[in-house]
């Protein structure tokens, strides 16, 4: 503590006790300020289409469409250590083979809180498609709107935001879209 | 050259090196603690971390630098006696 390089060396290895003890404390708040928000999922239509494989031109593999609008407020969400929300359409469903498929369809990244009031429909952006090239067979799916908090500091946390009120099952397949 | 030194090294007296030791851990503390507090209360993570900045800047302003405040209890040396016999003895 005599001189100045003393001096720095060590306030500021004290300080960096305090600033772990100030993350910590950060990361433990989100705890304390969980929402559970409320949204909707409503399929408005889906179409298995049968289409070539890719990669594999002369292979068959049916590809579902899906028309999904979305309402969910998810502005309660965005604490003061929420980055952001990373949300995704999941739909879950046991294909033919007796194996449960959790797949996304949609995801959406909201930066904001003014961009946390989810108002969409569109269909889905990922290809839709089961590792048994058919969905035929396959149980009703349900559609559940997830999301993850990636906070400033601290944990993941996820969580659930709405979900399909009943089982929708895969039409049967269309040759042509 | 020594001039410099002093200016650079910034040495202060064991008072004052208890008072820097006090003050930075006091304020540290405290300063931490209220930068959570900004924060949690105004839901602003950016408060918090611009608070601690403040923080940092103003107490390295009061604690580094060798100011008189930190010198105001200099080491008083016993006079030298027997300025010969300690050369003899070695």
């Amino acid at each position: 503590m005599h001189s100045i390089l003393s001096r720095i060396n060590n306030a500021s290895a004290f300080l960096s006790s305090c600033m772990m003890a100030l993350l910590l404390a950060i990361s433990l708040s989100s705890f304390i300020l969980t929402e559970s928000p409320t949204g909707q999922v409503a399929i408005s239509s889906i179409k298995v289409v049968s289409s070539h494989a890719r990669r594999y031109s002369s292979k068959k593999q049916d590809l579902a469409f899906v028309h999904f609008n979305l309402t969910a407020d998810l502005t309660p969400l965005f604490h003061w250590n929420t980055k952001q929300l990373f949300l995704y359409l999941e739909a879950e469903y046991e294909n033919s083979k007796g194996v449960k498929n959790e797949v996304v369809i949609w995801d959406r990244i909201v930066r904001r809180k003014e961009d946390a009031n989810i108002k969409f429909a569109g269909k889905n952006s990922y290809m839709f498609r089961d590792i048994s090239t058919t969905f035929k067979n396959s149980a009703s799916a349900n559609y559940t709107l997830k999301y993850n908090i990636m906070p400033y500091v601290g944990l993941l946390t996820y969580g659930e935001a709405g979900k399909t009120t009943e089982e929708i099952a895969f039409p049967a397949t269309q040759s042509r879209l | 050259m020594s001039s410099i030194q002093d200016l650079t090294e910034g040495r202060i007296d064991f008072a004052g090196q208890v008072m820097v030791d006090n003050i930075s851990r006091v304020a540290l503390i405290v300063s931490t603690f209220i930068a959570f507090c900004i924060g949690f209360g105004l839901q602003d993570i950016r408060a918090t971390f611009a608070f601690m900045a403040v923080a940092i800047v103003g107490l390295a302003a009061v604690v580094l630098p060798p100011w008189p405040m930190l010198n105001q209890n200099p080491v008083k040396w016993l006079p030298v006696k027997h300025k010969g016999s300690v050369e003899k003895k070695l």
